[in-house]
């Protein structure tokens, strides 16, 4: 049967043969493990995406959640799936087995995510935000917190959330008036509306830990005045029994445009002046513990807009196999040639091999970065800890930014592959395109996430960081010039490294006399590294793909090489991901390379037009 | 109040300043109106859509139409409005008086249906599709045909459609399998199913009349053998009046992502034996016939994708004036929140929506510009020249403006941050809406091959010629223009790379490396999208230029600074310069990249197996 959600061998291939996880397996932290028990881990969560959550996902888009009188209706068979999410122990996968994880490296909840996003966005946030509440608490929490929510909130026992926007505050956290007061037990009073809040209320658990930022009465303004704060939807007695409801009030639901099942909720905290939380961290800290968990939430929505890229790619190459529509071009003038199979047609080749060249890039790219928290975890000395961790700070507005815009383009590429179908419901693409668009906004939109990288990332540490990023890709490159047909794009590539780092070096001595300017080139700017490590990334793969094949085809003349290729799968596969990194270096690198120029410009009109200017 | 369809002052500028169409009144088509007229009619058909159009677009969003038992009711509100339509005679807007048309150009026209698009893509579908099917009567109706549909279609009081598509046809019409038998009486009985048929049921109407594409018994395969028909929903005496229900049959509607109140049908045809249709435009003549009424329907859709970004576009630019977020960049510490227009991200984003817009705008409203000159000239050659200009910006047309307009609905949603997803900000919808228009009337890749497989060869190249001849007066004007020069010689500069790219995948094409070829059809189809808009914006910097230096007189540079911070006009002249140089410097570098690229014709999309990419 053909495969939804991700392509096993794909991630296989990434796994083993491109990133070769199972040297992880010779620190402490993973000693035990190997790639049978990760491949029994991803079946599994695999079985239970396509059979359990897939299934359900287009009801859960019709039917969404129902808000009456505070409460939040789940669709009804989303109960039973999420269920079974707890019952596997999926929300903690990679999380220790002492706080009730499953202890496995990041790379692999990474994977088991993809999959979950994939089936069903909506109800895999629960996890997500679960999670991270749980991770905080792990974290930041004290004893008698991590005793009273720590097991409860991992297990999906009691939902969590995120609580950080408020109508005056989405981008600039820092502005945010939710108050908090202390209390003489030591607890704090606190009150406040936030707004969008993902999972604050549903039917799924008897009670939802939700972190929420505050400001305690009489702290600084902005950032510096932030605390965080646990604070339960229904109180938690000191024995771990519930007590009375926390005036935690949900005032209801956003209608959007997609994740129709996930409810967005308005919340009003100490309406009646009983809500109250216990602090997390330190005073005045709540940012600092929340940027603790950026690299992770940012991420975590890379991923959910990765795997509803997947699933459009895999929907469309399938749909393109059978779909039968006009004739082959060789043969558009005979009247009696039949219709072919799309896939048959060059365009639709174009369409789908560049949402293959996004799809499996931006996996790379992903699972790189969660790879790279695997190694830092286990690392032995702190000099490579700290490489591994600034090049995971570096990526991680790119993965966040770059694979959310990339993926939105995918899946309407997907829906163009299926042609009038595909703007029906009763075709999946449609949904994955809406459920994927809210990726670029929450987690810091695609805009702030572009002024990280700029303004924090390129430059941090003098610019090492950057520049060790781009050595790395020059020694991959250095091994594809040795791989056959490969050649020319390693060459090719080679060039475009050098280029981004003259584009960058530009760009920072231009920005302090010209800072506007410089910041209205902050997105292309993330733009053009998004592409030049997607570039990466495939020629990483194309060379570890182009020896396997060598050994598959050994010296087999061209016709005995072309008929491999047709049989045997694995050697299509290789074959596969050399035409993947051909098809990006050569169709879309040198475009970048045209936006490196356009970048390089610097064009003042965007800070120089008026407002008047702009019309309307 | 804010504008939230088209922006009026662009409208105009666009309309008497860059295309200067006041020429047209020279021609005798057109003696007898004038830049007044035009702006009368514009202002009524603004008023109509700001204020009966909108209104109803949000909701009938969320109520969508309700099919039942083979009827379809459209959102109620719809039948108010589609009455005012009716009665305003907005359905004919460019057609002559004699068929009740208002005798305006066709430019005139398209600013009346980009507003109506941007107000209610859903409603204003109605009477475009109406207005198409009427065109095809009238041109090659008989005339009982005419006397008996026409007037009756151009005002709307019976709707009409376009029946093309069926399952096993959608992209390849040649593929289509519905039969048609003649009678003895000379009508023919019609047979088949169609789907995803536009307005093909519904209750605005007590008729509707369905142009359908069917193959008469016994006649060639492919597009060689197929007919038109007129199918009327209920049979039309020949006194005119209503007969029997003619056995057209709707079995039921899609749900979509978007377009709610447009009811998408499928339709049986002669289920029962009983459905009947004229012939129109002789025996395997159909495709011939509608190929006729493409420039037409395809410009009707990049309208309607360009309504629907004007509107992303406004309502971007207003809510980024009112939303106060974070504090300035350059800002001192305790500095308070801004207004998210003042953020060098927000107006990169503002600004590209507005080139693309703008640009859109200029593009399509020239071309229809184009068909006006066509109508009124009786120079030959002229003639020829023009047709061939409208020839080959067609597919450019149809499929640019769709994909860019759809990216244009996505930017105004990052505008919005997370009030974009939402149901109670229009943009959300807007994006949806606009979905259909890169698929339907012939996807972005049937448009791109069009391009490549017969625009750019045709008669050896001289359309292609044409439009960079076109281009060149351009250049060559905005070179001496001292603010310009800079951005002139990049064009000219592009245009050479152009002509380059073009001629080398044209070559291709004739050789066995076919495939290779086209499977860059698409971004060379982009890259000409790129340049032409970057023509059209240059263009009307041009124009804005000797605006502004008039506003400005010899004032110094402090002074200039302060009248354009000032007076509104001299705001927006210098915005058409901004927008020029933003995408003639921001944006043509990449467009001379994807040139670069696919001069590489690289043959990976080609040659990767069937296997290869997996699933
Ligand atoms: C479905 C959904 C679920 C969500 N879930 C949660 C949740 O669980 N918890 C939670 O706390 N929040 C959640 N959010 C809120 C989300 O994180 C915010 O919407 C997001 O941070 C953007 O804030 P905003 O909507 O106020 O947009 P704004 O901050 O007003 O941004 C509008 C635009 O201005 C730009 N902009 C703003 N400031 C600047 C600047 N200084 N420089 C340059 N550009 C700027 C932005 O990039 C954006 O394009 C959710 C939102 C949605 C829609
Ligand atoms: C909302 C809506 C309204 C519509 N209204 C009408 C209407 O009023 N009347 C009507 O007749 N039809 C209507 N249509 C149908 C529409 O015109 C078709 O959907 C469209 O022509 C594409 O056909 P298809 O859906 O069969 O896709 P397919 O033809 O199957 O195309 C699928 C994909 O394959 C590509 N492809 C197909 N053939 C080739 C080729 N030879 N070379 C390269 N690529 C190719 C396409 O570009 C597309 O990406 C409507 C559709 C929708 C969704």
């Amino acid at each position: 049967m053909a495969q939804t959600i991700t392509d096993r061998r794909d991630v296989q291939f990434v796994l083993y043969e491109q990133f070769n996880i199972e040297t992880l397996s010779k620190s402490p932290k993973f000693k035990g493990l190997n790639k049978k028990t990760y491949e029994m881990v991803l079946s599994e969560a695999r079985s239970l995406a396509t059979k359990e959550m897939l299934a359900i996902s287009p009801e859960g888009d019709q039917e969404g959640c129902q808000f009456e009188n505070g409460k939040v209706k789940m669709p009804e068979s989303f109960h039973r799936a999420y269920n079974l999410v707890r019952e596997g122990e999926w929300i903690a996968v990679a999380d220790d087995p002492e706080v009730g994880g499953q202890g496995m490296p990041q790379i692999i909840a990474t994977s088991v995510m993809e999959m979950f996003q994939g089936a069903n966005v909506s109800l895999a946030l629960f996890f997500v935000l679960g999670h991270g509440a749980g991770k905080l608490i792990e974290l930041f929490g004290t004893k008698k917190q991590k005793e009273l929510y720590l097991e409860k909130v991992y297990s999906g026992e009691w939902g969590g959330t995120m609580a950080l926007t408020e109508s005056g505050a989405g981008s600039d956290v820092g502005a945010l008036i939710t108050s908090a007061k202390k209390n003489s037990d030591g607890t704090y009073s606190i009150t406040g509306n936030k707004i969008f809040n993902s999972c604050a209320e549903h039917d799924f658990t008897e009670n939802i830990i939700n972190p929420v930022l505050a400001r305690i009465e009489g702290a600084p303004a902005g950032t510096k005045g932030i605390s965080l704060f646990v604070v339960p939807k229904i109180w938690v007695n000191d024995d771990g029994s519930l007590g009375e409801p926390n005036d935690v009030v949900c005032t209801g639901i956003e209608e959007k445009i997609g994740i129709h099942s996930s409810p967005t909720c308005s919340m009003t905290l100490g309406g009646k002046g009983n809500c109250r939380g216990t602090l997390l961290g330190e005073e005045n800290k709540g940012l600092n513990a929340m940027f603790h968990m950026m690299n992770e939430a940012r991420l975590a929505v890379a991923i959910q807009a990765l795997g509803g890229a997947s699933a459009s790619f895999l929907y469309a190459v399938n749909y393109a196999r059978e779909r039968l529509q006009g004739k082959h071009l060789t043969q558009s003038r005979n009247p009696d040639a039949s219709p072919v199979a799309i896939i048959e047609h060059p365009d639709v080749r174009r369409m789908l091999l560049w949402m293959k060249a996004q799809v499996e890039g931006n996996r790379s790219l992903n699972y790189y970065v969660a790879m790279c928290m695997d190694k830092a975890e286990i690392a032995e000395n702190d000099e490579e800890k700290e490489r591994l961790n600034d090049r995971i700070s570096i990526l991680t507005p790119i993965c966040k930014a770059y694979t959310s815009e990339k993926s939105c383009e995918v899946c309407t590429m997907g829906i163009q592959v299926y042609g009038g179908y595909g703007a029906c419901r009763e075709y999946p693409m449609e949904q994955l395109l809406r459920d994927c668009r809210i990726s670029t906004i929450y987690e810091g939109t695609t805009g702030i996430q572009s002024m990280d990288l700029l303004s924090r990332k390129i430059g941090m540490k003098k610019g090492k960081p950057f520049k060790e990023l781009l050595e790395e890709m020059q020694s991959t490159v250095a091994e594809a010039k040795n791989k056959p047909g490969l050649e020319d794009i390693a060459v090719q590539m080679e060039g475009t490294v050098t280029r981004l780092l003259e584009t960058a070096l530009h760009l920072m001595q231009k920005m302090p006399s010209n800072i506007s300017a410089a910041f209205a080139q902050s997105y292309p700017f993330l733009e053009v590294c998004g592409d030049v490590v997607i570039g990466w990334m495939l020629l990483w793969r194309a060379s570890v793909a182009s020896s396997a094949l060598s050994k598959l085809l050994g010296d087999k003349d061209e016709e005995k090489r072309k008929e491999l290729l047709k049989k045997n799968k694995d050697a299509a596969f290789y074959d596969g991901q050399i035409q993947t990194a051909r098809y990006f270096i050569n169709s879309m690198l040198p475009e970048t390379v045209g936006k490196m120029s356009a970048i390089k410009n610097m064009e003042a009109a965007p800070v120089e037009i008026t407002e008047a200017g702009f019309g309307g | 109040m804010a504008q939230t369809l088209t922006d009026r002052k662009d409208v105009q500028f666009v309309l008497f300043d860059h295309l200067n169409i006041e020429e047209l009144t020279k021609g005798k088509k057109f003696e007898d109106l004038n830049k007044k007229t035009f702006e009368m009619v514009i202002s009524e058909a603004r008023s109509l859509a700001t204020k009966e159009m909108l209104p109803t677009s949000a909701d009938a969003d969320q109520e969508g139409c309700l099919f039942e038992g083979g009827d379809v009711k459209v959102p109620e509100s719809f039948h108010r409005v589609y009455d005012q339509i009716k009665k305003g005679e907005w359905i004919a807007v460019a057609d002559d008086l004699e068929v009740g048309g208002q005798g305006m150009p066709e430019v005139i026209s398209l600013a009346v249906l980009e507003m109506f698009h941007a107000s209610n893509s859903a409603l204003a579908g109605f009477p475009m599709l109406g207005h198409g099917a009427a065109k095809l009567v009238e041109i090659f109706g008989t005339e009982q045909m005419k006397k008996l549909f026409l007037q009756k279609m151009y005002s709307g009081q019976w709707g009409g459609t376009m029946l093309l598509t069926e399952p096993n046809a959608g992209s390849d019409v040649g593929a289509l399998e519905t039969t048609a038998t003649k009678n003895s009486d000379g009508t023919y009985s019609v047979q088949g199913n169609k789907i995803f048929i536009s307005g093909g049921e519904h209750d605005l109407t007590e008729n509707i009349i369905h142009p359908v594409l069917a193959r008469i018994e016994g006649a060639p395969k492919g597009t060689a053998g197929i007919s038109l028909f007129i199918v009327p929903k209920i049979w039309v005496n020949d006194d005119g009046s209503l007969g029997e229900a003619n056995d057209v049959i709707c079995t039921g509607i899609e749900e979509k992502i978007g377009l709610h109140g447009s009811p998408t049908c499928s339709l049986t045809l002669g289920g029962k034996g009983n459905c009947r249709g004229f012939l129109l435009g002789g025996e395997n003549k159909g495709i011939r016939v509608m190929f006729h009424m493409m420039n037409e329907a395809r410009l009707a859709v990049a309208i309607q994708a360009l309504g629907l970004a004007s509107s992303a576009y406004l309502y971007s630019v207003n809510y980024a004036r009112e939303r106060l977020q974070g504090k300035s960049l350059t800002g001192a510490k305790d500095s308070p929140q801004v207004p998210i227009i003042q953020h060098p991200d927000v107006r990169r984003m503002l600004l590209w929506m507005k080139a693309q817009v703008e640009g859109n705008r200029s593009m399509n409203f020239y071309t229809a510009f184009c068909m006006d000159k066509v109508a009124i000239t009786e120079n030959e050659e002229e003639k020829e020249y023009l047709e061939d200009l409208i020839g080959f910006l067609t597919p450019i047309c149809k499929a640019y403006t769709s994909e860019k307009s759809c990216q244009v609905c996505g930017q105004a949603i990052q505008v919005h941050g997370g009030y974009g997803a939402c149901r109670d900000y229009p943009v959300e919808q807007l994006l949806r809406d606009c979905k259909i228009t890169t698929i339907y009337e012939g996807t972005t890749g049937i448009q791109a091959m069009d391009l490549l497989g017969r625009k750019i060869g045709m008669k050896q190249g001289k359309p292609f010629k044409s439009l960079i001849k076109e281009i060149g007066k351009v250049t060559a004007a905005a070179r001496k223009i001292p603010d310009l020069k800079d951005l002139a010689g990049r064009l000219d500069e592009t245009l050479t790379s152009l002509t380059m790219t073009t001629m080398q995948l044209a070559q291709a094409a004739a050789t066995p490396k076919v495939l290779e070829a086209f499977a860059h059809a698409c971004p060379l189809l982009e890259v000409f999208g790129d340049v032409i808009l970057a023509w059209m914006l240059l263009w009307r910097a041009s124009a804005a230029s000797t605006k502004l230096d008039k506003i400005l007189g010899d004032a110094d540079d402090e002074k200039k600074k302060t009248k354009i911070n000032k007076n509104k006009d001299a705001a927006y002249y210098h915005g058409q310069i901004q927008t020029a140089r933003y995408f003639i410097n921001s944006v043509l570098p990449g467009t001379i990249g994807k040139m670069n690229a696919i001069s590489n014709i690289e043959a990976a999309p080609v040659k990767i197996t069937d296997a290869g990419f997996g699933g």
